[in-house]
């Protein structure tokens, strides 16, 4: 059952972030929708934070899983910098990981209090 | 596609998270992974061309198998070693980006 709400969580979770992401890119070049996707998926995981016995709170882990990414982060920072956007590649690896902290920490916050 | 990959991904990660039941530990080694296939993945479809199969293995699994929420917020657990736990994350998955992506550029040929 445990398991099942996660992988609930997860198909639909990762799906949006391919539609958000692939929305984003049609705009811009940049990966703003990966970033926008990790900072919410963040926080959203920080409001879990201590209570993963409930349903709705293993469905948002699922979620939250899913939805956002490392990897796509990582290629992200990883082609900029090869295609010597050197500024993008830093920018992108230290703002992505500096507001998801803080999003995460909001949501752990707002868990706890 | 991305709804079945992202799936077998998750069901992936949790599996690794059985095999260490360190949250952070199969976190890392989860992400290290999928950033490992995905470079790999990126340039095999680059140069073959799959776009069904693109949206099953790169959103899909490796995009489902990472996780960017798990390191924030296990980072910012009470136990220690939040911060190194990040950068550990950073680091092996740029050393895995640099060392596979040349990799598999060398070892895949380009079809004309």
């Amino acid at each position: 059952m445990k398991l099942t709400l996660i992988l609930l969580g997860a198909a639909i979770g990762g799906p949006l972030r391919f539609v958000i992401d692939q929305k984003i890119r049609t705009f811009t070049t940049k990966p703003y929708g990966i970033f926008a996707v990790n900072i919410l998926g963040s926080f959203l995981l920080g409001l879990t934070y201590g209570r993963a016995e409930k349903g709705i709170d293993l469905f948002a882990i699922g979620f939250a899983g899913a939805f956002t990414t490392w990897s796509t982060f990582m290629l992200d920072v990883y082609l900029a910098y090869e295609l010597k956007r050197y500024k993008e590649a830093a920018a992108n690896l230290v703002i992505s990981l500096g507001f998801g902290l803080l999003a995460a920490w909001l949501g752990i916050q707002l868990a706890q209090g | 596609m991305v709804s079945f990959g992202g799936i077998a991904g998750t069901l992936a990660r949790y599996g690794i998270g059985e095999i260490f039941p360190e949250d952070r530990q199969g976190t890392l080694i989860a992400n290290i992974a999928g950033v490992a296939l995905a470079a790999a993945l990126l340039v095999l479809m680059e140069r073959r061309g799959i776009s069904q199969l693109r949206l099953l293995l790169l959103p899909g699994f490796c995009a489902g198998f990472t996780t960017f929420s798990a390191v924030t917020a296990h980072a910012l657990e009470p136990s220690e070693g939040g911060m190194l736990f990040l950068a550990q994350n950073v680091f092996f998955s740029l050393i895995a980006v640099i060392v596979v992506l040349p990799l598999a550029r060398k070892v895949i040929p380009v079809r004309s």
